[in-house]
């Protein structure tokens, strides 16, 4: 049973690590998604340690949650459906200001036409050509 | 318990006849279609990175639904809720990481492969390794490991492709698998991955009606989710249990699996180079997820309702529970709707198969050369050749090989994810991997997961509490990565292109 208990540990915080490793933008860190990463990972500990530790009542008799017995109903609509509400909703509202903005294309950009002409066989331009657009 | 690897493989059956007057009527549409949309494709395909990667021209709601539609094989719409069938809530474990994967691919890959795609061009996912190792041989490693991968799958799909097509037509399972390998051949061929992605624009729409469609008859056919789950409680709680049948640890092993797996697929993750303009990235989480929930949720309709049907006497007892859809579909629903999802089926498994034949193309055409210092000639008419090559080899190993093709698909997920999430996932966001950590664990997940897939489908050796051997295999080659990098970390950062490094900074 410890076994489970550590996946049920390790899981959330290997996803969790994953999507900070992922998110961090340089040294900047990751801003306001720590607190959309933390729900998610709490939510996944929770459904997960819920699902381990509630004693096993399901039966005829049994209240039910959207249709669910409460254990699977913990599984199916906290570990399976709370996350979509929170993760793409906060991709999508911080992205320009944390994932992707157009600067930060024409930078790529930049890059890509000063090395362009001078990729080499694996398509990789000198690093001493194009330092200058980085800087 | 389960048999996990067996289950595992549940597309691998013998379909009943369905070949009724509405669903060949609805089949022969279907087919149609396809093909008038891989005529029009062809006309546009002139490049190979048309070929490839559509020119990196596709916008992002046919994306989206392209994304979906590879994402999901006919395992979703026949092995998937015969799985639940069998194992209760236990088989939900497989599809649960969608509320994660989908954004974390967003975050962790998506944004850095579609921003090296506008830095160097790159139309591969080995190419993306290569530039981030500045490395042939890493390169060159990863495409022998997608293409073991992809033998498998294509395999699978062939036959799967052919179960269905002759459940539809009563051609007979051999000409099953030629036709539809014929059919997807063509539209591979000619129009290459431009005319996949429309066609599995096509097919990912009429997968999702289908779905929805299916899981509304089920909760109308059974009085609610609520009267469905109560007949399963009277007669057999444990199904309704957070685990199913399943160990926790078997479970929350395929959680682990399918979700950090994720970022290893390469029939996903090669769509992020495909996208128009970068910054639409932005709602291609949202909608892939709310995509994909509409898709899968047969998976779980049908799983459960035919649980609760069968407990309550309302359909006869399954001979195995891989006829939980078609007994559903040919017994119950209005023949319609079945027509609907039989095509449904045949639209998932061509669209799999034709994203893996073009990937697979591109690495022997592309990746492998480079990874000898060569250059093909002329990629597109290459692509086109070596397309044919692979459909010809899936369909025939199909044909012949019987029992070997469901252990080819039983490993295809877990070797992707045991060779490419660390050097591919962990490398673009972690300027500390090393050339050496990448290959060191390319190669650990692909000899671990041949090895452990081998032993456990020969019945030699199997972890304990159903713990799965592609979750072992991708831990070990975590470790072997990040270990490696460690010990080789001299000068990891200066081993960076600076356009590179660039877009992993940003």
């Amino acid at each position: 049973m410890w076994g489970a208990w550590l996946l049920a540990l390790g899981i959330p915080v290997a996803l969790g690590s994953i999507m900070i490793l992922g998110a961090a933008r340089g040294t900047r860190g990751i801003g306001s998604l720590k607190f959309p990463f933390a729900f998610v990972v709490l939510i996944l500990v929770i459904g997960f340690g819920a699902a381990l530790a509630l004693p096993a009542t399901e039966g005829p008799l049994s209240k039910l949650w959207l249709g669910l017995p409460a254990r699977a109903a913990i599984v199916i609509y906290g570990v399976g459906l709370l996350p979509i509400i929170v993760l793409p909703v906060a991709y999508a509202i911080t992205f320009e200001r944390l994932t992707l903005s157009a600067e930060d294309l024409d930078r790529v950009r930049a890059i890509a036409r000063s090395g362009r002409a001078l990729s080499s066989t694996v398509g990789s331009p000198p690093t001493s050509v194009i330092a200058g657009v980085i800087e | 318990m389960i048999d996990v690897a067996r289950e595992s493989a549940l597309l691998q059956v013998a379909l009943p006849s369905a070949a009724q007057p509405a669903v060949i009527a609805v089949g022969g549409i279907y087919f149609a279609v396809i093909v008038a949309i891989s005529i029009w494709a062809a006309r546009r395909t002139r490049t190979a990175s048309d070929f490839f990667v559509a020119g990196k021209g596709i916008g992002l709601i046919a994306l989206t639904v392209a994304s979906v539609s590879v994402s999901v094989s006919g395992f979703a719409f026949i092995g998937g809720p015969g799985f639940i069938y069998a194992a209760g809530l236990g088989a939900m474990y497989i599809v649960l990481p969608a509320a994660v994967t989908n954004v974390m691919g967003a975050w962790v890959l998506a944004k850095r492969m579609r921003l090296l795609a506008e830095a160097r061009g790159l139309i591969t996912i080995p190419d993306a390794i290569g530039a981030r190792y500045r490395s042939r041989g890493a390169q060159g490693l990863s495409a022998v490991a997608i293409l073991v991968g992809i033998i498998g799958y294509m395999a699978t799909n062939a036959l799967a492709m052919g179960v269905v097509i002759n459940s539809i037509f009563g051609v007979g399972l051999g000409w099953g698998i030629w036709i539809g390998m014929g059919v997807t051949l063509a539209y591979s061929a000619s129009g290459g991955i431009l005319a996949g992605i429309y066609n599995d624009v096509f097919q990912g729409t009429l997968m999702a009606i289908a779905s929805v469609l299916v899981f509304l008859f089920v909760l109308s056919f059974g009085g609610g989710l609520g009267d469905i789950s109560r007949t399963i409680l009277a007669h057999d709680p444990t199904f309704l249990g957070p685990w199913g049948r399943l160990t926790p640890l078997a479970a929350l092993s395929f959680f682990f699996v399918f979700s950090m797996g994720s970022l290893g697929q390469p029939q996903a993750v090669h769509k992020y180079y495909m996208l128009r303009d970068p910054l639409q990235l932005k709602w291609y989480p949202l909608l892939k997820t709310l995509g994909l929930v509409l898709v899968l949720l047969l998976y779980f309709g049908v799983g459960v309702g035919v649980k609760a049907f069968v407990l309550a006497g309302r359909l006869a007892p399954l001979t195995s529970p891989d006829q939980a859809t078609p007994t559903l579909l040919l017994n119950v629903t209005p023949i319609i709707l079945a027509a609907l999802v039989f095509s449904g089926v045949a639209a998932a498994t061509m669209s799999a198969a034709n994203s893996f034949i073009n990937i697979g193309a591109a690495i022997v055409t592309h990746d492998l050369p480079i990874a000898f210092g060569r250059k093909v000639s002329n990629e597109l008419r290459w692509g086109r050749i070596v397309t044919v090559l692979i459909a010809v080899a899936a369909a025939i190993t199909a044909q012949r090989s019987g029992t070997m093709v469901a252990f080819l698909g039983i490993f295809g997920w877990g070797l992707f994810a045991s060779t490419l999430v660390p050097a591919l996932a962990v490398g673009l966001n972690w300027q500390g991997a090393t050339r050496a950590g990448a290959m060191a664990s390319i190669a650990t997940g692909l000899i671990v997961t041949l090895a452990l897939e081998t032993t456990a489908y020969w019945k030699i050796f199997t972890f304990p509490a159903g713990v799965t051997a592609s979750a072992v295999a991708m831990v070990s080659s975590f470790l072997v990565f990040f270990i490696v990098s460690w010990l080789t970390r001299a000068g990891a950062a200066e081993a960076i292109d600076a356009d590179v490094r660039l877009v992993m900074d940003l």
